[in-house]
């Protein structure tokens, strides 16, 4: 569905994306994490042809993003990272010019509009009218509406309060369900954890982490607490991991998989009252990915 | 195309109608103010005392002789004209691609099966569109004037090729005008670049008419290449029109090759 290969954009003496390779597979959601200026937008406008690569190579859909990528366009929806919609246009005509503009009947309008709360009669005011949450709503349906073979959100639930985000997911699954290939970028992480198969992060510029949501704990410390009947000495239990968290009778450690047997092995011959083992969220990851 | 063309004509719409509507009207209440031959004479006698480089610049070398013809010629130059062709023009061409990217809505074009080229085409036809309208409003406002008014033997007809050849001038500035929207990412500073360029060159005409040692410069602004008395005496002349042709065809043929390689 989209294979990147070495990418890369430079804006003058800037930077902005290096080297970055990655395939996502059909039918796939793919979470693109990053904060702020790591290049998660230019990815996307590099993969819909909207920027050109300064080095590497893109294909979407079997066609090569840019120029000779325009007819792959029809089979695509793209929901931009920074909203515009034209101020004078009702949204129900921009709606309808951008489905006569894919060229594809826009089959999902309808379902998608209910789920999201959009009311004929907000349909038929000017956009100059609406919230910044009611833009992205259109923004939204806009680019599932025709139910394109492939989607890219930029930073899709931005504006919408936590009741819509919930209708945005569920959208967002329907679309999944309907063989649609999701690439959204976020820096929501419980969002991205929620809805996505595979995750890649992004730092610099330099993608720095890909794969399965299991892969990607996998690879990353677990956290281990224990609580013990007295005060212990815990410098010994350093050696297994970084020592996060430390008081009279209690440990905290964040310990590679690797180690945890050991590990595991040397807290048992403490007076140990209570033990947990919680596999690494996203947000741990990407904190130890961005700290 | 089609699609494009529908959205530009959304969004152009009140201008396209008011802009025309504003030439009629003009050109209209010149057949007004146009002298009828009983009054030519008194009409020339007014123009005597004006100072000389303004009648030079008005193109007037007898003002005894100025009749309805010259008064109504002098409406396919007048600033009020170039203003309103120049609004239009500026507007579409520009907002069409440079509007559209600093707005934020060309991603939304762009990333739909269109070709940048198809973009620039629908931006190009509907600029063209409204200035052949604009021109025809123009030429509608003198012909339906000089029809219900008795201006002697001036007729509707003579000015058909004065029309197209104001139409022509303002193809030549909607090529610059695309040419400068393809480059730029902002409306705003690529309509000031074109708005300024397009004064700055009327000024020079005007001034260069008037000031014979700066003369030799009216060949570098696009307004020399539309004479309306010229073109009503002998009609469209063919280097003039040319010239005005190349400068459009330049112009798009710039914009087209700039829009398909930039960033957007």
């Amino acid at each position: 569905m989209v294979v990147a290969g070495g990418l890369g954009k430079r804006y003058g003496r800037v930077q902005a994306l290096q080297d970055l390779s990655l395939r996502v597979e059909e039918g796939e959601v793919f979470g693109f994490l990053g904060p702020n200026g790591a290049g998660k937008t230019t990815t996307i406008r590099l993969l819909l042809g909207l920027l050109r690569p300064t080095a590497g190579t893109a294909e979407v859909l079997g066609a090569p993003a840019g120029r000779a990528g325009t007819r792959a366009r029809a089979d695509i929806g793209y929901l931009p990272g920074e909203l515009s919609l034209w101020p004078t246009f009702t949204g129900r005509q921009t709606l309808d010019f951008l489905a006569r503009l894919t060229g594809r009947a826009a089959v999902d309008r309808v379902d998608m509009i209910a789920l999201l709360g959009l009311s004929a009669h907000e349909l038929d005011r000017p956009v100059r009218t609406y919230s910044d949450g009611m833009k992205q709503k259109i923004g939204i349906v806009q680019a599932l509406q025709c139910r394109p073979k492939l989607v890219f959100l930029d930073e899709p639930t931005k504006g919408l309060d936590p009741l819509m985000q919930q209708g945005f997911y569920e959208l967002l699954l329907r679309a999944r369900g309907n063989g649609t290939t999701v690439f959204f970028s976020s820096h929501v992480l419980p969002e991205v954890e929620r809805v996505a198969d595979r995750v890649g992060m992004l730092r610099g510029g330099r993608l720095v982490v890909t794969g399965t949501m299991t892969d990607v704990r996998r690879t990353q410390r677990r956290r281990v607490r224990a609580r013990f009947a007295e005060p212990v000495d815990a410098a010994p239990l350093a050696h297994f991991g970084e020592l996060v968290h430390r008081e009279a009778a209690s440990v905290e450690l964040l310990v590679a998989q690797a180690d945890l047997p050991a590990l595991v092995t040397r807290i048992g011959l403490l007076p140990l009252t209570d033990l947990t083992i919680e596999p690494p969220s996203l947000e741990d990851v990407f904190l130890e990915q961005y700290r | 195309m089609r699609a494009l063309l529908l959205h530009q004509w959304r969004r152009h719409r009140v201008v396209l109608l008011l802009a025309p509507l504003g030439l009629f009207v003009f050109e209209w209440v010149l057949t007004r103010f146009a002298p009828s031959p009983a009054e030519t004479a008194r009409f020339g006698m007014m123009l005597q005392y004006l100072p000389q480089p303004l009648t030079d610049a008005l193109g007037i070398q007898q003002p005894l002789m100025v009749g309805a013809r010259q008064v109504l010629l002098f409406g396919y130059i007048h600033p009020f004209v170039i203003l309103l062709l120049g609004l239009w023009t500026v507007r579409v061409a520009v907002g069409g691609m440079a509007g559209e990217c600093g707005a934020g809505t060309m991603d939304l074009l762009a990333a739909r099966p269109v070709s940048r080229a198809a973009i620039l085409g629908s931006v190009a036809v509907t600029t063209a569109a409204g200035i052949v309208v604009c021109a025809a409003a123009a030429w509608a406002g003198t012909a339906v004037g000089v029809s219900t008014r008795d201006l002697g033997d001036v007729r509707p007809a003579d000015f058909v090729w004065v029309a197209a050849g104001l139409a022509l001038l303002f193809g030549a500035w909607a090529g610059v005008a695309l040419f400068v929207s393809a480059l730029h990412r902002h409306g705003g500073g690529a309509s000031g670049i074109v708005a300024g360029t397009m004064a700055a060159l009327f000024a020079v005409d005007y001034l260069a008419r008037m000031w014979k040692p700066i003369h030799f410069l009216r060949w570098c602004s696009p307004f020399m290449y539309f004479e309306p008395k010229d073109v009503y005496v002998r009609g469209l002349a063919t280097g003039r029109a040319a010239v005005l042709v190349c400068i459009a065809v330049t112009g798009a043929a710039g914009a087209l090759f700039a829009f398909r390689r930039r960033d957007l």
